[in-house]
């Protein structure tokens, strides 16, 4: 993160709730009922009590990470990436959804609307231009059952998913949670039985989960990776557990009407806005 | 207006990308169709001439009012209807060295159908007509359209020329049936005159005072028979008795009585002087005479008591009989008038007649006369018009009606006009971008996609947080570059082409 955007949200942050970052400073002391998605304090933690979010999170494990080479070939943007005007995009996407959100972590549903265009790489372009910043981290969930595009990013090869994770009561949430080769990111696969995701996810339990998911890192930010609105059921489920939509519009496949469409079924609450690619 | 025509490029260029194999194959389509057609396109040598029409010559002013002088309306269409027909075209061809006696019609046929396509005539203003024929050849056409403006010349000529001379032979034609016609009618004349001779000019007039004359001599001789007939009457009368003629014979009786009483005087006075009173032959005279004297005493009695005694007496009577030859004389003047009053009145009739025969003669002379004058004025005047046909035809046979030349010949081409091989390699290089780039361009804008991220800010006003795009690795790149190359190879072997064309044509 740039000193300036760090300067612009700070003053964002500050003008409309106090100090906040005096409170987050602490996470296991911040404790406020009004905050939607921090309630209390994530009993899962992995390490021993941090002092800091920040802290808490430069203890992340982190076995290996991706070259800058590994993240080209993969189409992965990298902090000391040669194309700065691509990074400045996704840097301006991350401090526009930054200076909208109210909360410290909110959960983003990224979806197309192309049910040809598969908005895994994407998804995972912002999720790493969060995780970028030392002090944020991020969690990919994927719930494209229809594509296996994100294992392949990651170079993972899931043993459990979202999917499995809800229908078991013995799987603990640290299964799922996948470790990634880009430093503070986080992945959730859809799972190996993704059939019927649909049900699964207007289950109550996922709700839940997505619920414990958010409560884990107060400066984490989740990212929901979903099929095209157009076209998939589970996408228009999933709106309801989700804080903000990006609305992905390929150039050259979506025709004006569909944009419309898609957009009012997304609703106005939660539309985020519209994130170009290729244009 | 740059910033659209910018995005225009954008797309276009984005979309070609996109659909590389499209645009490399229409590319490679027409480069080689151009580069093809360039090779084979045929050189097309192109020569013209110009032919002024003028029918403002100096003859022109000098014959008004004598003759007509002729004049080539719309020389263009005349050039045009003249190069496409079949007379033409086969000479033409036939001095273009395309054809001879032996060629096949067929051939013929599809020659004249191309050379009717590669003549085009045109016109400036009214009279000047240019005519140009193109063709593969230079020699062949200059030949070509050095053959049709003399045609053209020869021909217009030509076509005035039959056009005066119908015109000539026709007015004579007339000329000369007006002329048979007016004969016909001076010869029915004649005959007419003759079958009537009496019927001259003065005839009616002499008809009519014989009339007068024979009327009158009737009326006169009427007149004379009257008189003769009232004559006969009384004559008639007379010898009938009446009108005094009795009286007349007593008279006459008593006259004679007396005289024989003087006549036995006479003798008794002889007797007297021999003799004596007693004497018998006195005594017998003195008894005569005063029995003599009885009778006059009686008839003068008779007379003046009024009695008719008797009519045999009369009858009998020197008078009655003077009065019988009168009658008798009467009677035949009488006839003899009668006679000739009928001659009379049969000559009258004859007259008149003659006079209903000479009128008729004269209606009908008047008919033919007034034919045969119709006739005569219409004659006098083709004659005329005769005269001034004759004049223009004899202009147009000297070349004099109309002033068709030839103002710049045919020359022979020196280079191919119309669409070259330069031409065709400079299309091709052009069109070789352009087609490929407007189908995309095409295709691009029949797809409706969104494509312009205005369309989503300004149209559906809608927020655009980011425009990413993927992140190229170093083989895509790599790749990238390897296509862009290839596809610059794809167009320098395209040009080299054309530019081995180009080398191959200049070395001839």
């Amino acid at each position: 993160m740039s000193t300036i955007e760090s300067a612009f949200l700070k003053n964002q942050k500050t003008s409309k709730e106090g100090d906040i970052f005096e409170e987050i400073d602490d996470i296991s002391e911040v404790n406020d009922l009004s905050k939607s998605s921090v309630k209390e304090k994530n009993k899962n933690k992995p390490k021993s009590k941090p002092k800091t979010v920040k802290d808490s999170i430069a203890r992340m494990k982190q076995s290996r990470s991706y070259t800058k080479e590994e993240c080209s070939q993969l189409g992965l943007i990298s902090k000391d990436s040669k194309d700065q005007v691509l990074m400045n995009e996704y840097r301006n996407l991350r401090t526009k959804l930054l200076a909208e959100s109210e909360s410290e972590n909110f959960v983003t549903l990224v979806t197309s609307v192309s049910p040809d265009y598969d908005s895994s790489l994407v998804t995972a372009n912002i999720a790493s231009t969060f995780s970028l910043d030392e002090g944020k981290t991020s969690l990919y969930i994927n719930t494209n059952a229809r594509s296996d595009l994100a294992n392949e990013i990651f170079d993972i090869e899931p043993s459990y998913g979202l999917v499995d994770y809800i229908e078991s009561d013995k799987l603990p949430i640290d299964d799922i949670i996948y470790e990634t080769p880009i430093s503070r990111l986080r992945y959730i696969p859809i799972g190996i039985n993704h059939e019927n995701s649909a049900e699964h996810f207007s289950d109550v339990r996922m709700k839940k989960t997505m619920a414990s998911i958010v409560k884990r890192y107060p400066e984490r930010y989740i990212f929901v990776n979903a099929p095209s609105i157009s076209s998939s059921a589970d996408t228009r489920i999933l709106l309801d557990i989700c804080h903000k939509v990006i609305l992905i519009v390929p150039y050259g496949i979506a025709s004006e009407d569909s944009i419309r469409e898609a957009v009012l079924s997304i609703g106005k609450e939660k539309f985020a806005g519209i994130l170009l690619e290729e244009f | 207006m740059n910033a659209v025509v910018g995005f225009i490029l954008h797309i276009v260029f984005k979309e070609a990308w996109a659909r590389k194999k499209l645009v490399v194959s229409l590319y490679i389509l027409v480069s080689a169709t151009f580069a093809g057609l360039a090779w084979v396109w045929p050189q097309v040598y192109t020569s013209s001439a110009t032919i002024v029409v003028d029918d403002r010559n100096i003859i022109r002013p000098l014959m008004e009012g004598t003759a007509p002088t002729t004049a080539l309306t719309e020389p263009f269409k005349l050039a045009r209807s003249m190069m496409a027909s079949r007379t033409t075209l086969k000479e033409v061809l036939t001095l273009g060295g395309w054809i001879d006696k032996n060629t096949p019609q067929q051939k013929i046929d599809s020659l004249m159908d191309a050379a009717r396509s590669k003549t085009e005539i045109s016109n400036t203003g009214k009279m000047i007509v240019h005519i140009r024929f193109r063709d593969r050849e230079p020699m062949r056409a200059y030949l070509a359209a050095k053959a049709m403006s003399e045609i053209f010349i020869r021909e217009s000529y030509l076509i005035k020329q039959r056009e005066s001379e119908s015109a000539y032979r026709f007015i004579d034609e007339q000329a000369e049936n007006y002329l048979i016609k007016l004969q016909v009618a001076d010869l029915a004349i004649k005959e007419f005159r003759e079958k009537n001779v009496d019927s001259t000019p003065g005839a009616l007039q002499a008809a009519n005072l014989r009339i007068l004359e024979l009327t009158r001599s009737i009326e006169d001789i009427n007149i004379e028979i009257l008189g003769e007939e009232s004559k006969l009457a009384a004559q008639r009368e007379q010898l009938a008795g009446g009108g005094g003629a009795k009286n007349t014979a007593s008279i006459e009786r008593e006259g004679v009585l007396r005289a024989r009483i003087t006549a036995l005087r006479v003798q008794l006075d002889d007797l007297r002087l021999i003799y004596k009173d007693t004497y018998p032959d006195i005594v017998q005279i003195n008894e005569q005479i005063k029995s003599t004297e009885e009778q006059i005493q009686e008839e003068i009695d008779s007379r003046n008591s009024g009695k008719n005694l008797e009519k045999e007496d009369l009858a009998d009577s020197p008078i009655a009989q003077a009065l019988r030859s009168d009658i008798l004389l009467s009677q035949t003047d009488i006839s003899t008038l009668k006679s000739r009053k009928t001659q009379l009145t049969v000559l009258l009739e004859n007259e008149r007649q003659k006079v209903n025969r000479i009128n008729a003669v004269e209606a009908e002379i008047t008919e033919l006369t007034r034919e045969s004058a119709v006739n005569k004025s219409k004659y006098n005047q083709l004659i005329e018009q005769r005269e001034s046909a004759r004049i223009s035809r004899d202009m147009d046979l000297a070349k004099q009606g109309i002033n068709a030349r030839i103002q710049e010949a045919a020359y022979l081409p020196a280079s191919p006009k119309g669409l070259r091989f330069s031409h065709l390699i400079i299309v091709g290089v052009l069109l070789s971008f352009g087609v490929p780039l407007s189908v995309v361009f095409g295709l691009t804008i029949l797809d409706q996609k969104v494509r312009d991220p205005r369309t989503i800010s300004e149209n559906l006003g809608l927020p655009i947080l980011a425009s990413v795009h993927r992140v190229k690795s170093s083989q895509e790149i790599r790749r990238d570059f390897t296509k862009k190359f290839g596809l610059a190879l794809i167009v320098l072997s395209a040009w080299s082409v054309y530019g081995y064309e180009i080398w191959l044509k200049l070395q001839g």
